[in-house]
């Protein structure tokens, strides 16, 4: 039947049947289709496929350079469509005939990999003559490393035994007083230059040694080259001459002490992550206690809620330990009639005060048990969620908290409309993976509202959740903590959830958050106060000051404009002093950053987050600040779909006018750069550098405010999960399953004819050797791929499906550990391009001549790279 | 050259089939194997693509004193079988009466190289309930010298009421691992047994799916890894294969 098809497909050819035997003129028609470009044969197309395979067949072997000699074309040639040859085709060929013949071709070349490739040579690692430092480096180390050890051991066993040598808080002070010296002697400028690429290079070899121990050395050089910069700006680079300078290159410099604070800040956090593990529970099953799961919900769908109603009945705890309680803020019945059906709790009061802090407390006022879980409606626990977080609150009387990452089985709009889901590690990564790690190790992990168990004496303790900002979570667990009670964070993906689905709610989301922490600051500073520990202090600290982060970025993206429209000089120093003290400064952060965070966060992504929310946090943060009981609670909502392509220009207005304002700098730069004074050259050169570099991740700020279209209301997971497909004739054949919903799933199958002609089916899911059968029907059926709707389920059968798919332990955690170490080199060419491409969307968007402007730009740049040689792969 | 020894454990738990297709997909990794059939029933060479009137067998040539080895078969995929043979009474009677002597004989015979050089030996063995007394020592020497012994079980009440109260069984179920076969994932009495066969014997950590393709494959005279490459029961012979080779080399390392 196969053959039948093809023959019709191509007409042209089907007098081979009549010249050749069968067998060639099969041979012939497979050749024939591997020429067939996206776009179908023209008629110069087939004439030319044509002729070259009658050549090949008659005049060439069969094989040459252990290629077959048909596809010659093909292999040589790759950027050209030969099924629809074109004018310009003979220069490019001749252009790649050219290419080829000069320059050496690679035998295991890979596409994409190129970048990588690039990168892994400017590696030291991969320069011989460095190897032998590096190697001798490590090793000096590693002795280092032993040798503080055995002394830790020595000093351990004899506890008791007088102390040898100097006393640690003299230690200290010496060690204070050699910072204070490397951070305020004044240097030359070739002193400078010396100190600097000593510490820089010394960065380069201790970057290449494993271990905690050469990263709290770099963290030093960076603490060290960091307190000089900003040391060396406060001293001597406040130009006291001109009254609009002053005032510009102040607040600058406010902002350079801000980022600076909260570098400092970020290494004491984030320099031991506690990485604790789960604590085993009592055998007896009678031992194990029990738990209110509450499930807040205000205005979203029910579908959205039922799988996580489903995931909870379907938690491995003992039935009549678990107590599942809906708490509807809606008011709707159809949550009731839900709630109903499937025997759980739902709550509904009669008041709406305080939002969801408000609709918890009421409910806590209502229930009983010793703990109490909360999911938000759409996080999704899987099935040994409460049996990895129960064993630490047995374990320590006093923890009266155990949070668990939030991790999101859809993309974020930063995501969706960067199109890096799942290859950039997202926003919320580097907080989950390693802020909250790093808290735990203080013991002021803080609650983030959703994932989360808590002990209900300490709850209470505390008068329920706090209703006094709009964060209320974190504050909730602050005063926890100052009551003396301790936290925990377990960094295992054991639930997930929606991320939100519009750029608009993303950022009101994040404007709540950042107005609450500035609200907390304000109203219950964790800097004064009672019962808490110092470390408590800065961690909290810490993460109210990373939301004030709006103004000072702000500053650093329009600072270069100072100098290049207004003409006057913020940083009072000459330009190559300046450079010998900012790169090393930003140098060593990124080299540590990217060292520490490097699996949570890329290197320059944290730039585009910030500046994607510095506009909007900017305003709510600081009346908060000043005002902290202004502005109302706005819930983020969820499950919505985005219906076409479009544009938000209300969101991306500020940085269109952002990036309005960089261009005009860049060009009045490009003006002085040829008409200023010589003396200044270099001064706009560096200017004009860093508003480029704000550019581009303005341009990817930009980028994301265009929302891409997503079908579905209920999104789909992608996974590859084996699942086996059984027909009503008893056959059954073992699939794919590549994403599922509530609703359906899409699977891969190896041959589609199978299903032909088929509706009804059974699908067969397997959960820890356990299989489930659930009825199905096929939607669509193609060659390797086969839509399935659920058929009608039962409520058994529903938590069977959520626990199979959306709750298997199993299912969030292979795709946490998908990330590779960030490599700093890649990252910039991934933001590069998603900044060239936001650019890009913004002029297609634009006014009336930018579009086609943008439009005739794009097609002579096609144009033009067509005619680039393409490399090739050669045979083994 | 390890063995591995396959029982049934009553007649229709498809001990023979998991043998057959347990052969072929270890073919299929590009390992030699030799299928041979300790049934009377002589069920095995069915899979193999042997004429179904084909009386010849290892059985019916060692009482007439004959080189048993002559009758190896090789099917399509490259397996060899060693079926058992149809005997009349006559010849079951004789065979009953010379087995024990001559399996000292056989045993050595068979541990020793064959030309081309074998990687496995599969033997698909009857249920211990099922056979003479004398026999049941033939089939014990076999599973002696097996390295790796799984007892084929259907999750029904008759398989599970067999292993649970039979005193033979108990036993012989003792020290290998259970298969669990034809499971039918749609009935809940299937998947509940499959629960309590895990929680009370050493079960393989994978199940064979109930699927049509199965007898199927038995009717076209072959395996279902030549039948229906498509299917869930080749893939749960594929997977079967790698753990069986996993678990030998565990077991022996």
């Amino acid at each position: 039947m196969n053959e039948a098809r093809r023959r019709l497909r191509y007409p042209e050819i089907g007098f081979l049947a009549v010249v050749f035997k069968p067998r060639l003129a099969a041979q012939f028609q497979r050749q024939y289709e591997a020429f067939r470009g996206r776009h179908g044969f023209s008629m110069p197309g087939r004439l030319f496929v044509g002729v070259w395979l009658l050549f090949a067949f008659c005049f060439l072997k069969p094989r040459i350079g252990g290629q077959d000699s048909w596809r010659a074309p093909l292999w040589l040639c790759p950027q050209i469509d030969f099924s629809r040859p074109q004018l310009a085709d003979p220069l490019r060929i001749a252009l790649q005939i050219v290419f080829l013949t000069l320059v050496r071709q690679q035998s295991s070349f890979r596409t994409g990999r190129r970048a990588r490739q690039f990168y892994r040579f400017a590696n030291l690692r991969s320069r011989r003559f460095l190897f032998r430092f590096v190697a001798l480096a490590r090793w000096c180390v590693r002795q280092l490393q032993h040798r503080t050890e055995r002394r830790q051991a020595q000093l351990e066993a004899a506890e008791d035994a007088p102390k040898s040598g100097l006393p640690a808080i003299v230690l200290l002070l010496l060690a204070l007083v050699l910072a204070g010296l490397c951070i305020t002697v004044p240097f030359s400028l070739e002193a400078q230059a010396a100190f600097v690429v000593v510490l820089m290079v010394t960065a380069m070899i201790l970057r290449q040694v494993p271990g905690r121990f050469p990263a709290m050395l770099l963290m030093v050089a960076s603490v060290i080259v960091s307190c000089r910069y900003i040391w060396w700006r406060t001293s001597s680079t406040i130009n006291w001459d001109d009254a609009l300078g002053l005032t510009l290159g102040l607040l600058l410099l406010f902002a350079e002490l801000y980022a600076w604070v909260v570098l400092l800040l970020g290494y004491f956090q984030n320099s031991w992550p506690l990485q604790r593990s789960p604590v085993a529970l009592p055998d007896d099953r009678r031992d194990w206690p029990s738990i209110d799961i509450m499930i807040p919900s205000y205005n979203e769908d029910l579908e959205v809620v039922r799988a996580t109603v489903y995931a909870c009945m379907g938690l491995d705890w003992p039935r009549d330990k678990l107590h599942i309680h809906i708490l509807d803020d809606g008011k709707r019945d159809s949550f009731r009639d839900f709630a109903k059906a499937v025997s759980v709790n739902y709550i509904r009061r009669p008041v709406n005060n305080h939002a969801k802090a408000g609709n918890i407390n009421y409910a806590l006022e209502h229930t009983s048990a010793e703990y109490v879980a909360i999911f938000d409606c759409d996080h999704i626990p899987t099935r040994a969620f409460m049996q990895v977080c129960m064993g630490w609150f047995l374990k320590d009387p006093k923890l009266a908290l155990v949070q668990t990452p939030h991790h999101f089985y859809s993309p974020d709009p930063f995501e969706r409309n960067l199109g890096n889901f799942r290859k950039v590690p997202n926003e919320g990564n580097l907080f989950y993976g390693l802020i909250q790690d790093g808290n735990d190790l203080w013991n002021s992990t803080f609650f983030c509202g959703s994932c989360a168990v808590m002990r209900r004496t300490a709850l209470e303790e505390v008068g329920g959740i706090a209703v006094e900002t709009v964060t209320e979570d974190a504050h909730t667990s602050l005063r926890m903590h100052r009551l003396g009670y301790h936290s925990a964070y377990l960094r295992a993906p054991i639930s997930a959830g929606l991320a939100t689905e519009t750029l608009s709610a993303h950022i009101g989301q994040r404007i709540r958050w950042a107005r609450g922490m500035a609200q907390i600051l304000r109203v219950d500073n964790p800097l004064l106060g009672s019962g808490l520990r110092w470390q408590q202090r800065l961690c909290y600290f810490n993460a109210m000051m990373h939301f004030l982060a709006g103004i000072p970025r702000l500053i650093f993206l329009t600072a270069p404009l100072a100098f290049l429209l207004l003409h006057t000089y913020i940083i009072y120093a000459p330009a190559s002093l300046l450079l010998l003290y900012v790169l090393p400064h930003m140098f060593h952060a990124s080299v540590v950053n990217s060292l520490f965070q490097g699996k949570y966060r890329y290197s320059f992504w944290g730039e585009v987050y910030e500046a994607i929310l510095s506009w909007y946090v900017a305003r709510p943060t600081t009346v908060a600040l000043f005002a902290p009981h202004k502005g109302t609670f706005n819930v983020t909502a969820k499950g919505g779909k985005v219906e076409n392509f479009y544009y938000d220009w209300v969101m991306s207005k500020p940085y269109v006018f952002l990036v309005l304002l960089n261009i005009a700098g860049l060009i009045w730069g490009t003006y002085r750069m040829f008409a200023g004074p010589t003396a200044e050259i270099s001064a706009v050169a560096i200017n004009m550098l860093w508003t480029g570099y704000n550019l581009l991740i303005l341009g990817a700020a930009v980028a994301v405010a265009g929302e891409v279209k997503q079908v579905r209301s209920a999104p789909r997971v992608e996974v590859d999960i084996p699942m086996s497909v059984r027909l009503p004739s008893g056959h059954m054949y073992a699939v794919s399953m590549q994403d599922f919903s509530l609703g359906g799933i899409r699977a891969e199958v190896a041959h589609g004819d199978l299903f032909r002609g088929l509706e009804d089916i059974e699908i067969v899911l397997d959960r820890a050797h356990q299989r489930f059968v659930f009825p199905a029907k096929i939607v669509y059926s193609n060659e390797n791929t086969l839509g399935l709707r659920l058929g009608d389920l039962s409520t058994q059968q529903l938590v069977d499906y959520v626990q199979c798919t959306f709750a298997r332990a199993d299912t969030w955690v292979k795709w946490k550990q998908s990330y590779e170490d960030d490599q700093p080199g890649v990252s910039f060419a991934q933001v590069l391009r998603s900044g060239i491409t936001g650019l890009r969307r913004l002029l297609e968007n634009g006014p009336a001549p930018l579009p086609q402007i943008t439009r005739g730009v794009v097609v002579v740049f096609d144009v033009l790279g067509s005619f680039r040689p393409r490399p090739i792969q050669l045979a083994g | 050259m390890p063995i591995v020894y396959i029982q049934g454990v009553c007649g229709g738990s498809g001990g023979t089939t998991v043998a057959a297709n347990l052969a072929a997909a270890l073919q299929a990794l590009g390992q030699n194997c030799l299928a041979f059939d300790l049934n009377h029933s002589n069920g095995l060479r069915l899979h193999a693509g042997l004429d179904p009137l084909e009386r010849d067998g290892w059985a019916r040539r060692l009482i007439r004193n004959e080189n048993w080895f002559e009758a190896v078969y090789e099917s399509a995929s490259g397996c060899r079988v060693s079926p058992f043979g149809l005997l009349d009474i006559d010849e079951s009677v004789q065979f009953d009466a010379q087995v024990s002597s001559l399996l000292p004989t056989l045993l050595a015979q068979l541990q020793q190289p064959f030309s081309p050089a074998l990687d496995w030996i599969v033997v698909d063995a009857p249920a211990v309930q099922t056979a003479s007394p004398a026999y049941q020592a033939v089939i014990a020497a076999f599973k002696a010298i097996a390295q790796l012994s799984i007892v084929v079980v259907c999750p029904e009440p008759r398989s599970y009421s067999l292993l649970v109260t039979h005193p033979q069984w108990a036993s012989a179920v003792s020290d290998a691992t259970v298969l669990l076969n034809a499971q039918h994932p749609e009935r809940e009495l299937s998947s509940d047994l499959a629960v309590v066969l895990r929680q009370e014997f050493q079960v393989a950590p994978l199940t064979i799916n109930s699927d049509s393709a199965i007898p199927e494959a038995a009717a076209h005279l072959t395996n279902v890894l030549d039948h229906a490459p498509l299917s869930q029961a080749c893939s749960d012979y594929k997977a079967l294969a790698l753990w069986v080779q996993a678990s030998v080399r565990e077991l022996t390392a």
